[in-house]
């Protein structure tokens, strides 16, 4: 197996270089940028709804806090991008931790609600604390720091730190947890802070992510950042397969590509996403991957003898 | 400031028992299924713009009207229950598949009226319910369409009640509630029971639609209000009825003294801010997982 | 005796609800043995393992471990002061494979990469894993189920899930081995296997281990020590002859069919 992530890590950089200095119109480095920001929140949201089996529906929230952190380090205190970028995936960090003590206990649809009310609050805040944030009229005149080969860069790093994390202890002691609370205790495993660490990993992914789309946009706006676009996160995950990381990243450029060419008839977009969404339910509930990473079922038998040798 | 507390409370109890007719029917559906349905929220719009419908284009009275309302979104429920939930039912143990499909199916109703007749605010006409006001003392005044609203609210959850509590399918439906398979084993027609439930709970959610589009105005997205009839059931105790019905008015009353003493723009801030306490104090709601004892 | 203990169960009592499932539960567990303990369905066995390890909170008395106070810990604590067990009715990974099942468990005590290691897979992780896997192997291969270990747990026959869930047991490197009805669901053939398996595992791996069983005929042969339960109190202990011929433990085991 080992050698196979190796292969998928050489093949992720050389479609990174490729996404990054492939020459293409404004237009197209758009949808690059896009793909490469949403995959990135979806990833985020596959470790711990896909991966330990966390339901949210309150994700957006995180992106939020990362957007609203950069946009106001780099636009009032004239901080560099990159610092403010990681700061406003800490602080999404800091906030879920904040948030999951409480509520990590919680099972089921108690903590998707939870997560709903707590990824509302969260938008009214930011609505609402006017000196700070400007509240509902949004912030503008966000430097364009996001340009196509840091969103890629971005994306590509992120991408292959998620894989090798789940590649081994971390991903093992998740999967324990979200397949069987109980006997992952009796493995020895303090199976809230497993919980923990994934629902830190995932905040500090969408925290990231949603500072790289103030820098596209160029403007955020709490509405940015509703339910809709948690459940957007959320059904992504879904469709890319619960438990596969490269199914997540799959699904994520699949919807992104597919809201993008409906964008002309904006207002059937909304309706074909939620026919989508209906139909991926109903007639494949497991996903695209179901919960096989890519190269598992590219190359299906000799896992083992691959990695001895 | 006492008159303006007792007003609040007013607003707030006739707020509240709106959320309750909207929370049961999810409670409802939730205590059978086990999964959120998102897409009650759509079966609400369904029934605004049936009622609104009926008695603007097709001029229709205000009873016969209300009562399509409701048939309209009864039945939308139970199809999207046989087209949409049944199939991965029969497939899948898993409640999110459930979940996320019934977010789908909100997508589609809210999106259905945005691309047939747009997105424009509308108002039921002024004559639908009576408008007046009635002063009770000291300024402390209260709306008629709130007293027919809290009416309303009322006698429709005791409908429920005597329902549930008196007849044979109200019988099974608690038994149900209990656990559907052995319900199953039991002789109970669990299709035929899963049908009723969603009827009733489409119903229901077209009551709470109308009476919202009366407060506010009906738009496609007035749906998405359901979130906090969700929140107020969660603090009652996801699938107890009692417990949905005491949530929706511990939210409607803390909405409206918010409005009424802090400022309107923390409304939503307080309730999801209850939500977060609630959690934190007592995770289970009020009333746990004792499903249906009493209304 | 000497303090040879591995396990004091201190005056323990538990009542759900009203109803005493455990009753002043005085046993000490000898180190380095195989202790039995009967008793027919609802005697408080199963009971008795989640109290010792760690789901069930005792309303009074107290767990003594290797001289530690174990009583209020969580399990995942207790797991790793070096008290595995099984389950009666098994809690594998079912969608992880064989081999993975192990590998979650072993991890634990074999702690030499961090998390920063794990993100970037840098040399030592590389060998970490692989040692790991071998390691994991060696179980699966002690257990006779090295052939099956890129299978999904949850797909193995019954009797080998059983295995499984010993060898995972195993791989948390325990001092104490709680075995929750192992041979349940298995023909005489089948007990037989498990018979020396279980007397072969606790002398390579040097351990004590408490045995919840059923089968008379396997506790009879394995177990020097046995302890019986009845209603939730010790109602008889000692070795195997002294047991067979205890009058209270054939009242209850005959009290308890007809």
């Amino acid at each position: 197996m080992l050698k196979f992530i190796s292969k998928i890590n050489i093949f992720i950089v050389i479609l990174g270089f490729l996404m990054a200095y492939w020459p293409m119109g404004g237009y197209q480095e758009g949808i690059v940028i896009l793909l490469c920001i949403n995959a990135i929140a979806a990833m985020g949201v596959s470790i711990l709804t896909g991966f330990t089996g966390i339901f949210t529906l309150g994700h957006a929230a995180y992106m939020a806090l990362g957007a609203y952190t950069t946009a106001i380090l780099t636009v009032r205190y004239d901080v560099h991008w990159f610092p403010a970028l990681i700061a406003g995936g800490i602080i999404a960090l800091i906030i879920a931790w904040l948030i999951g003590i409480p509520t990590l206990k919680l099972t089921g649809d108690y903590y998707a609600i939870a997560s709903i009310g707590l990824g509302e609050a969260i938008r009214l805040i930011l609505e609402n604390w006017q000196s700070f944030t400007r509240g509902s009229r949004g912030f503008p005149g966000i430097d364009p720091y996001t340009t196509r080969i840091i969103a890629v860069a971005a994306f590509i790093i992120l991408a292959i730190f998620m894989l090798n994390l789940l590649n081994g202890r971390l991903g093992r002691e998740l999967k324990a947890t979200r397949d069987d609370n109980i006997a992952a205790s009796f493995m020895g495993f303090n199976t809230t802070m497993s919980k923990m660490k994934a629902l830190l990993i995932s905040a500090f992914y969408c925290g990231i992510s949603g500072a790289l789309l103030g820098g596209y946009m160029c403007f955020i706006q709490p509405s940015m950042f509703d339910m809709m676009k948690s459940t957007e996160l959320t059904a992504v995950v879904v469709f890319g397969g619960l438990g596969s990381m490269t199914g997540t990243i799959l699904g994520s450029a699949a919807i992104t590509l597919i809201m993008e060419y409906f964008r002309d008839i904006s207002q059937y977009r909304m309706l074909i996403y939620g026919l989508l969404l209906v139909l991926i339910m109903v007639f494949r509930p497991e996903g695209l991957l179901g919960s096989r990473e890519i190269w598992e079922i590219l190359n299906f038998k000799n896992l083992y003898k691959n990695s001895r040798n | 400031m006492l008159n303006t507390f007792i007003q609040q409370v007013i607003n707030g109890l006739s707020l509240g028992s709106v959320y309750a007719l909207i929370a049961v029917g999810y409670s409802l559906v939730y205590s059978i299924l086990l999964f959120s349905n998102f897409a009650h929220g759509g079966f609400l719009v369904i029934g605004g713009y049936a009622c609104y419908f009926l008695l603007t284009r097709l001029g229709y009275g205000v009873a016969v009207s209300m009562a399509g309302a409701l048939i309209a979104s009864g039945i939308a429920a139970i199809l999207t229950e046989r087209l949409a939930y049944k199939p991965i039912r029969e497939r899948t143990p898993i409640t999110l598949y459930l979940l996320i499909a019934s977010m789908g199916v909100n997508i589609i109703i809210e999106n259905l009226f945005v691309v047939t007749i747009g997105g424009r605010i509308r108002a039921l006409p002024q004559d639908t319910f009576p408008t007046g006001v009635i002063e009770l003392f000291n300024g402390v005044t209260v709306s008629m369409s709130d007293i027919i609203s809290l009416l309303a609210a009322i006698i429709f959850l005791s409908l429920l009640e005597l329902f549930l509590s008196r007849t044979r399918w109200g019988l099974a439906i608690r038994a149900a509630a209990c656990d559907l398979k052995t319900a199953g084993l039991m002789g109970v027609n669990t299709t035929l029971l899963i049908a009723l439930v969603f009827f009733m709970a489409g119903l229901l959610a077209a009551v709470g639609g109308i009476f919202l589009s009366v407060r506010y105005s009906l738009y496609p997205q007035l749906g998405a209000i359901t979130t906090k009839a969700f929140v107020a059931a969660v603090i009652g105790g996801l699938g107890s009825l009692p417990g949905a019905v005491l949530g929706s008015l511990i939210l409607g009353l803390a909405e409206m003294l918010t409005a009424g003493f802090i400022s309107s723009q923390m409304r939503d801030l307080v309730v999801y801010s209850l939500l977060v306490i609630m959690l934190l104090i007592k995770p289970a709601g009020f009333f746990g997982r004792r499903v249906l004892d009493k209304i | 005796m000497s303090e040879n203990y591995i396990l004091k169960l201190n005056n323990i009592n538990l009542s759900f609800g009203g109803v005493q499932a455990v009753r002043e539960i005085n046993i000490n567990i000898i180190n380095k043995q195989i202790t039995g303990i009967i008793g027919p369905n609802g005697a408080g066995k199963t009971t008795l393992f989640n109290i010792i390890s760690g789901i069930y909170k005792p309303d009074t008395g107290s767990i003594i471990y290797n001289d530690k106070d174990i009583t209020q810990l969580p399990p995942h604590k207790i797991t790793r002061l070096g008290i595995a067990r099984t389950f009666q009715n098994l809690r594998l990974l079912a969608r992880s494979s064989v081999l993975e099942n192990i590998m979650t468990a072993a991890q634990n005590k074999f702690y030499n990469y961090n998390f920063i290691e794990n993100m970037l897979h840098i040399a030592r992780w590389r060998k970490a894993e692989r040692e790991l896997k071998d390691l994991s192997m060696s179980y699966l291969e002690r257990l006779g189920l090295a052939d099956r270990y890129s299978q999904d747990a949850g797909t193995l026959p019954y009797g080998l899930q059983r295995r499984l869930e010993i060898a995972r047991a195993l791989a948390l490197k325990p001092e104490l081995l709680l075995l929750d009805e192992p041979a349940a669901g298995m023909n005489t053939e089948e007990v037989i296997e498990l018979n020396s398996l279980i007397t072969s595992i606790h002398k390579d791996f040097n351990l004590s281990i408490i045995i919840i069983e059923h089968h008379m005929d396997l506790i009879m042969k394995i177990c020097p020590q046995i302890h019986c339960l009845n209603f939730g109190t010790e109602i008889a202990s000692g070795s195997p002859d002294e047991i067979r011929a205890n009058q209270e433990v054939l009242a209850a085991y005959l009290g308890n069919k007809k």
